[in-house]
């Protein structure tokens, strides 16, 4: 009983201690809000409304027909026409436009002939990943235009051949038919706040006792070293739960991401999540000495943690040694459950292949965390 | 003037030293952040891992099964006997793709009546889904085009396009994200280094009431701002340095354009990152504060609104507008400008001239601030 007052008193003073700041407040709930607004945004790759820069030495139907389709495709954009090769190169330099669109002299008329004309793209590769979608909308673009003058070819060059087939692929697109980045992007962005709150912000609450001398005063009253600890990571759960529905919500509402499964499983999941995210906290503040140290040893790991975790850049695109050290990270795990929950519906049969290595992580960077700390009071 | 402002620059280079952990941190982020994301930040998708229903089993369905294992886009990691098996593979997350060729494939094509292949595609991961789809349309173009080339006794199968297509990569030619991606890390790493460096210097000195004295010292806030920054632009080329080299080391990305340029460039922006940092640090009340909000003011958003990786040019308004009141954006179009276009001040005078006017009025407004003693 008495154990159970003294955590009480423990935690309410972490929560008045979080309430006399009321700067640390605001970061803790307007940070979540600002990162899921500028991720779930400015985080997209999808290639539309391309910069295009067209040279068109021919001035004829065909070659404005083809323009026409590559505006109608919604992926390209005429930002100039010129035919002054000079200038051309200035607009790809000077990154006003992305990719110049060249027609020869003639165009028409070998096309109408069956003489397959050239049709020129210079791409600015210097964005790899635009540059070759880019490139693949373009292709598809000139095929099918291209498609109404296959007979004349096939006549040209085989006279007396009847119409032959081609292959069509037909694309079918599940748990995003519309391909919406967004509906990638902001389940992910969960995962990154509650690592960011519950595990920066710990290290640091920690660290700020040690830097201000309080942390001695703590030893020196009754708490056992187990309820200062609770006491200490408790608000912190409670802070992440909040944000986990905040966050739950604006995507649902804002966002209009679906969540296909159950939330239910999702708050239920993200317990051992945070038992990974509060031990790595608890760690670091065990290192550090000053709140500067255990910020910048936070960022230290907790940044490559989120690039190696898949958030942005998939597991399956790095090296194979990368990808053996991607088994190590809660967050990987907690990723998969939460798109996982979002975008497929996926139920406790699936996601068991992730809770299990989570708690697993869990449990060690916990019990290890909790071994060091008790040591450094001691 | 000068006599003070070193004087402040040797007591804050005291004092870096005196935290030497903080020094050797500052020192070896950045190549090491340069080589851990220059290896994880890839966007080429290769290995797909594709489940396959072929209903044909003919030649020419296995033809296309075998074009979509060539290219080293698609792996196939199931060959399947029903089409139901399709979807909980799907569900599971074993493969990302289905190719499912119907049974008339074979009968269809030589028949003059063109077949439909379907590729069922996890979407999840939108931009994955999209460069797949791209890949598989261009395998099946490919595969057609070869069909019917070989129909027609053609020597090449390009022969047959209606229209020869040719595209060209200017500035990387063979399309390596690589190279798109290591001048863009140097300035998030910078960009990051220099705001944790600077952000706590001054509220520290606040918060251990050092500050106060130094006001009363005859010290002008410039001096205060340009003596405190001095000791960091050391720090920070060299860490930029060392990254520059392990990077080269490490990835070989040319630099097409002229490193010296790249150099002073560098320098300039050094003013209004550190300056950044001050500026934060001038303005909180707490190091705990100052660092938070390094972090969300500067890595966040030089990660993603510089045009790192994702184009600005598509974002909304607003966030085009923030990216544009941001130095490392200037900067980023500057390094890639340099690096991977080779081009000089002639086509660069744009972004620099904006660097200078942040280099000039970033840290006034850290001199100011500090003036005020907000």
């Amino acid at each position: 009983m008495r154990a159970m007052l003294r955590l009480r008193r423990m935690i309410r003073k972490e929560l008045l201690q979080l309430r006399r700041d009321p700067t640390m407040g605001r970061i803790i709930f307007i940070a979540p809000i600002l990162q899921l607004f500028v991720f779930g945004y400015a985080v997209s790759f999808d290639v539309d409304n391309l910069a295009t820069a067209v040279c068109d030495l021919d001035r004829s139907q065909a070659s404005r027909q083809v323009v026409q389709r590559m505006v109608g495709s919604g992926y390209f954009t005429v930002v100039a026409e010129s035919e002054s090769p000079a200038e051309l190169d200035r607009l790809l330099d000077t990154r006003k436009a992305r990719v110049v669109v060249w027609f020869p002299p003639g165009f028409q008329r070998d096309l109408l002939a069956g003489a397959r004309p050239q049709l020129q793209a210079v791409f600015d590769a210097s964005d790899s990943n635009t540059a070759g979608v880019g490139s693949g909308y373009l292709s598809n673009v000139v095929d099918q235009f291209g498609r109404q003058y296959m007979p004349r070819r096939i006549a040209r060059l085989a006279p007396g051949t009847r119409a032959l087939a081609s292959v069509e692929l037909r694309p079918r697109i599940w748990f995003n038919p519309e391909l919406r980045s967004v509906d990638y992007m902001v389940p992910g962005v969960l995962a990154l706040i509650l690592m960011v709150v519950t595990a920066v912000l710990t290290s640091l609450a920690i660290a700020r006792e040690r830097e201000a001398g309080t942390l001695e005063q703590l030893i020196v009253t009754p708490l056992r070293p187990w309820e200062l600890i609770v006491g200490k990571l408790l608000p912190f759960v409670g802070i992440g739960f909040v944000d986990a529905v905040l966050v739950v919500l604006l995507a649902r509402y804002w966002f209009h991401v679906p969540l296909r499964g159950s939330l239910f499983l999702l708050l239920v999941l993200t317990i051992p999540y945070l038992m990974n995210t509060l031990g790595m906290g608890l760690l670091i503040s065990t290192v550090s000495r000053t709140q500067q140290q255990a910020l910048m040893t936070a960022f230290f790991f907790l940044l490559p943690m989120v690039l190696l975790s898949g958030f942005i850049f998939p597991i399956a695109n790095m090296p194979r040694a990368l990808q053996v050290i991607t088994y190590a990270l809660p967050l990987r795990y907690f990723l998969e459950i939460v798109r996982g929950i979002f975008l497929r519906g996926a139920g406790p049969g699936l996601l068991w292949v992730q809770a299990l290595p989570l708690l697993g992580l869990g449990t060690i960077l916990l019990t290890a965390a909790v071994w060091r700390f008790r040591k450094n009071l001691e | 003037m000068l006599r003070r402002v070193s004087a402040v620059a040797r007591k804050e280079l005291l004092q870096i030293l005196h935290d030497p952990r903080a020094l050797v941190v500052a020192i070896l982020m950045p190549p090491l952040m340069i080589i851990l994301y220059g290896y994880g930040v890839n966007l080429d998708v290769r290995n797909v891992p594709l489940a396959v229903y072929d209903a044909d089993h003919s030649p020419l369905s296995r033809a296309v099964v075998t074009s979509f294992e060539a290219g080293g886009y698609f792996r196939v990691r199931r060959v399947l006997e029903s089409p139901a098996e399709a979807d909980r593979l799907l569900e599971e997350a074993r493969v990302r793709s289905v190719l499912w060729i119907p049974a008339s494939f074979e009968a269809d094509l030589r028949a003059g009546r063109t077949p439909t292949v379907q590729l069922i595609t996890d979407g999840s991961d939108s931009n994955t889904a999209i460069l797949t789809l791209g890949y598989a349309s261009g395998i099946v173009r490919t595969f057609a085009g070869r069909y019917l080339a070989e129909r027609l006794a053609l020597s090449s199968p390009s022969l047959l396009a209606p229209i020869d297509l040719r595209i060209r990569y200017w500035y990387n030619p063979e399309l390596r994200s690589t190279n798109f991606v290591l001048p863009g890390l140097i300035v998030i790493v910078l960009m990051m280094l220099s705001a944790l460096l600077t952000s706590v210097t001054i509220v520290r000195e606040r918060e251990q009431g050092t500050l106060a004295r130094l006001r009363l010292s005859p010290l002008g806030g410039t001096e205060l701002v340009v003596g405190k920054m001095v000791p960091y632009v050391g720090i920070a080329f060299a860490a930029v340095m060392l990254a520059v080299l392990v990077g080269q080391m490490v990835f070989r990305v040319p630099i097409r354009g002229s490193p010296a340029l790249l150099l002073a460039l560098t320098g300039l922006f050094l003013f209004s990152a550190l300056g950044t940092g001050l500026l934060i640090s001038a303005v909180t009340r707490s190091q705990q504060i100052a660092i938070f909000a390094a972090f969300l003011l500067t890595f966040l958003p030089a990660v993603l609104l510089t045009g790192f990786v994702f184009p600005v040019e598509r974002m909304p308004l607003i966030l085009r507008v923030i990216s544009e009141l941001l130095p490392a954006r200037h900067y980023m179009i500057v390094v890639r400008g340099i690096y991977l276009l080779g081009i000089g001040l002639d086509r660069l005078w744009e972004p620099v001239l904006i660097l200078v006017g942040f280099a000039i009025i970033i840290p006034a407004a850290a001199g100011l601030a500090l003036r005020r003693g907000r």
